[in-house]
């Protein structure tokens, strides 16, 4: 694997500590584990020296909890980040956050070490569903939190927000929405409910305990939130992100455009060309291999041109405006017209994809089930 | 005592699980042929299949050496027969093999349907029945009732009748004192021409077909050249012998009154008919023994390989068991739906579910199954007379003139609570009602006739829902009778799914119509379009369901970067998607194919 140097690059680290695990989370996060986090913290260290030099611009603290950390330590980390790669002018650093886990001194203290993006788990307004998620925190904390960060001197704030939840109605969920728009963040995120399985809540439903919206009506959501957010300044520009003008989240958008970006620390991905490897996702297996070079120790996938070809689709086509027909051509020398006639025909025939001068992306009605026409493009 | 004195030939009949496979065992170790460490248990049954399901398919025939109480030594020649009512001609000529027949009846379960029909049977034979009551030891068995019930029900004495445990050893020895002192022993004349009765065959892949046979007249020896009356083929004896517990044993020759195999170098087992009789190409018997038929197929399905790739696959396997099983026929089809397959026709179907459970299991085949289906007779306007086991072979209803269906004389024992149910039930299976026979103040026995198309599809199942489990059932063929049958076809977003298409009982067809679109809805998953299920007949929809179009379907945030679990989610969609069949526009996956195989269910 060769390391362009002249490439700009995202770097994301994970935190997998949390307080609790929540009811419907199947992402790699170990509550409890708290105290090793110096160590662990240490060792993510060890694994960026390998990329030390590098240029960055975007720096995106997830997990688990970042702010479960003491602050000095995440700030410590944002330090040795600074050290170690050469971060430009605008870059973005985003930390995610959980209310209750910081105040308006942490976030002073995180704005302070260089972080000038928040991404807060709201995910709900209603305690109730706050409760039945397995969230730690009220809603009115949750909008202390934003208060919080604000005061503290974020102005990009990004809350993320949960709909199709067992119970719910579009009438709760829009004083959800209400409320979130109410306290001015510029950036949206609005997940729709997915179980996996094993979760709490999916056995929950499972079981019948619990019973999630009819499809019409969590679509009605969906479709509600669209023309509600519009009208509220928030474009949508990807199925699951809204923002104001110029706020879209750059490191996000990495993953959707196949830019290089470096994950550090267990469970993270990189990737950088056309090769993808994963740092394992169990702490001890992470803190033997992390000192090793790029690949040694991870699993690693290079991705064949016809891979790459289905993941510039199916990554692209999560974006409102699409995929570039030139970029496709430029980048493969085929003729994406060509390389995908028949799903290409078939779904602009069943008004899923529409084909908009260069752009080709999803209709409406195909947002609604993308998994569907991603997966022809396989 | 001159030799024939000395032999007996006699066969175990009972209903399943009864015990009989136990007792044979039991028979072996005793006669001292078999230590127990040397024997593995149940050698009679020798398939795997059969050892689960806990019934013998092949008839197979052992000789036993017993020495009597009183010191003369006899040659006990045990015929197994099989236990299930598709291969009621199988039994049949094991039992004319024979000069008597031990029935087992379980001792807390009493007389059951086959072991009516099977006591029946051997009596047409005139055959000596020498009742044993099995599994005494049980806590609920009732030893001297079922006595009882032996006299009263089938009218044979059984105060003498030997009370045991063969699964635990008890009273084995009086069973084999009593073989001797009442089955009798052979007749026949050593040196008439020979005519000797074939009960079993199969294919070994080393020494060819091994015919299995009782020397009624004459006698037989390796280098002669035999005739087969039946089927009119000539072989020249490659080996003579018996079958040892311990495996083959060769010997001089087999006369009149011996139970033995031979073997001539015959490929086919279709040239070695059950029942037919051999004699000698030189000095033919001038007759052959009563009682041949070739026995037809009853049950037929399209047989399809899951994945179309494995056609040939199918093709040999479906080749190579029919080597040893000449009921089984089959010819290839191919059907718009499911592609290129087999129509197989089978005794029944029990006979049907063992092949299909052996095509998956010996040859690791994913099968897609039809509906099963009968033989209708089709009298056309034109004159002509049509067999149709294939529903899409029925020509336009435009053309036909009449149609005949089989029916079969059914005979279902059940707990007298019970009988309220089963008449519903066989009511509602177009069932014409005879009588009811009572066993005692429990049990009876309901005799219907039923269309044999409205038994091949779950009535087993439906039965044994019905009266928890304890009703048996046994049926014969009676003849064809002239129905008003239509043809229901599926359609799947507008277009004909030909494997779904079936025939049926017009007065049915709504019900079914129904109850199939209604199963096809719950197996065939939400596509990006809405796929409208009808049942139609003619022209005329019966029956309507919809499937809905896909409203959502769409994926997790996509985390921390990692697009190759989001691409192996994909994938795994993918891959669902391809092993589905495609019937237009439409995909349907296999399940729903099987799905309508069980309407009686929920």
């Amino acid at each position: 694997m060769k390391i362009e140097k002249n490439d700009t690059y995202g770097v994301y680290v994970h935190i997998p500590f949390c307080l609790k695990k929540c009811s419907y989370c199947d992402f790699i996060s170990y509550p409890g584990l708290l105290s090793r986090a110096d160590c662990y913290l240490e060792q993510i260290v060890l694994e960026m020296e390998h990329y030390r030099g590098l240029c960055a611009d975007t720096v995106y603290l997830g997990g688990g909890t970042p702010t479960c950390l003491r602050v000095e330590q995440l700030t410590g980390l944002l330090e040795k980040l600074r050290g170690c790669f050469q971060l430009t002018k605008d870059c973005e650093i985003t930390v995610e956050c959980n209310p209750k886990t910081a105040d308006e001194a942490y976030f002073k203290r995180l704005r302070a070490a260089g972080a000038n993006r928040l991404s807060i788990g709201i995910q709900s307004f209603h305690d109730e569903e706050l409760s039945l998620l397995g969230r730690l925190h009220s809603a009115k904390e949750a909008e202390k939190c934003v208060k919080d960060a604000k005061r503290a001197g974020f102005a990009n704030i990004n809350l993320d927000l949960m709909f199709g939840l067992p119970g719910q109605t579009i009438e709760k969920f829009f004083e959800s929405v209400r409320r979130a728009v109410d306290l001015s963040p510029m950036h949206l995120s609005c997940y729709s409910l997915i179980l996996e399985a094993g979760t709490p809540l999916e056995l929950r439903i499972h079981s019948g305990e619990l019973r999630l919206p009819e499809e019409e009506a969590e679509r009605a959501m969906y479709h509600q939130l669209v023309s509600y957010l519009a009208e509220h300044g928030y474009a949508q520009y990807e199925i699951s992100n809204f923002s104001m003008k110029g706020f879209e989240s750059k490191h996000n958008n990495k993953y959707w455009e196949r830019k290089p970006y470096i994950g550090l620390g267990a469970a993270a991905h990189s990737q950088i060309g056309n090769i993808r490897f994963a740092n394992p996702p169990d702490l001890d297996a992470y803190v033997k291999i992390a000192s090793l070079a790029p690949l040694e120790g991870r699993e690693t996938e290079t991705i064949s041109p016809k891979d790459q070809m289905a993941e510039f689709m199916f990554l692209g086509l999560r974006k409102t405006c699409g995929v570039s027909q030139k970029e496709f051509n430029k980048e493969f020398g085929l003729d994406v017209r060509k390389v995908y006639a028949k799903q290409l025909k078939k779904f602009c025939e069943w008004n899923l994809l529409e084909i908009d001068g260069d752009w080709i992306r999803l209709t409406k009605a195909g947002m609604d089930v993308s998994n569907s026409v991603f997966c022809e493009f396989l | 005592m001159n030799r024939l004195d000395k032999i007996r030939n006699f066969s175990i009949i009972a209903h399943i699980d009864h015990g009989k496979s136990t007792l044979a065992d039991r028979l072996l170790e005793k006669t001292g042929v078999l230590t127990e460490r040397e024997m593995e248990s149940q050698v009679l049954d020798n398939m795997d299949l059969e050892r689960e399901r806990g019934i013998t398919i092949k008839a197979r025939a052992v000789r036993l050496r017993y020495q009597a109480s009183y010191g003369e030594e006899y040659v006990l020649n045990l015929i197994d027969t099989p236990g299930h009512v598709d291969f009621n001609y199988e039994v049949s000529r094991s039992l004319a093999a024979c000069e008597g027949a031990i029935l087992i009846v379980d001792a807390a379960q009493g007389i059951e349907a086959q072991t009516l029909a099977n006591t029946y049977l051997a009596l047409d034979h005139d055959l000596e029945i020498m009742p044993v009551i099995n599994k005494i030891d049980l806590p609920a068995a009732q030893p001297d009732l079922v006595a009882e019930e032996i006299e009263n029900v089938i009218g044979i004495p059984a105060e003498d009748a030997p009370r045991i445990s063969a699964k635990n050893g008890i009273g084995i020895d009086e069973v084999l004192e009593q073989i001797v002192k009442v089955i009798p022993p052979p007749k026949g004349d050593e040196n008439a021409p020979l005519k000797a009765l074939i009960f079993d065959s199969y294919y070994d892949s080393y020494k060819g077909v091994i015919i299995y046979f009782r020397v009624k007249e004459g006698r037989v020896k390796a280098g002669d050249v035999i005739h087969l009356m039946a089927t009119g083929k000539d072989f020249e004896v490659v080996e003579v012998g018996y079958l040892h517990p311990s495996g083959f044993l060769k010997c001089e020759e087999l006369l009149a009154g011996d139970v033995g195999y031979l073997t001539a170098s015959i490929k086919n087992v279709s040239d070695t008919r059950v029942g037919d009789t051999i004699t000698l190409k030189k000095n033919p018997a001038k007759e052959p023994l009563a009682g041949y038929k070739q026995v037809n197929p009853m049950v037929f399905c399209g047989i399809y390989p899951a994945d179309g790739a494995r056609y040939e696959d199918l093709r040999d396997a479906l080749a190579k068991l029919q080597l040893n099983d000449a009921a089984l026929v089959y010819e290839p089809e191919t059907s718009v739906a499911l592609g290129f397959g087999f129509r197989c026709g089978f005794l029944g179907l029990l006979h049907m579910e063992i092949i299909q459970e052996r095509l998956e299991r010996e040859y690791n085949l994913d099968l897609v199954t039809t509906a099963p289906s009968v033989i209708y007779k089709v009298m056309k306007t034109n004159g002509e007379l049509l067999d149709i086991s294939n529903p899409t072979n029925l020509p336009d209803g435009s053309e036909i003139q009449y149609m005949e269906e089989p029916i079969v004389k059914a005979d279902i024992m059940v707990p007298t609570e019970f009988i309220g149910n089963i008449m519903e039930l066989c009511q509602d299976r177009r069932g014409v009602y005879i009588n009811t026979t009572y066993i005692d103040s429990t049990r009876a026995q309901l005799h219907y006739d039923l269309p044999l198309n409205e038994i091949i599809y779950d009535f087993f199942d439906a039965l044994k829902s019905r009266t928890k489990g304890y009703a048996s059932f046994d049926y014969e063929m009676k003849g064809y009778q002239q129905s008003d049958l239509v043809k229901l076809d599926i359609l799947l977003n507008g277009e004909m799914v030909d494997a779904l298409s079936f025939i049926v009982h017009s007065s049915k067809a709504y019900t079914r119509g129904r109850r199939i679109a209604e199963k096809l809805k719950a197996s065939i998953p939400r596509q990006l379009f809405e796929i409208p299920i009808q049942a139609a007949v003619g022209n005329k929809i019966i029956a309507r369901e919809t499937v809905k179009a896909l409203r959502k379907d769409v994926l997790a945030k996509c985390y921390g970067g990692d697009i190759t679990r989001k691409k192996k989610l994909l994938e795994k969609q993918k891959e669902g998607k391809k092993r589905m069949r495609q019937v237009g526009s439409v995909e349907v996956p296999q399940e729903a194919f099987m799905s309508v195989l069980k309407l009686d269910e929920d």
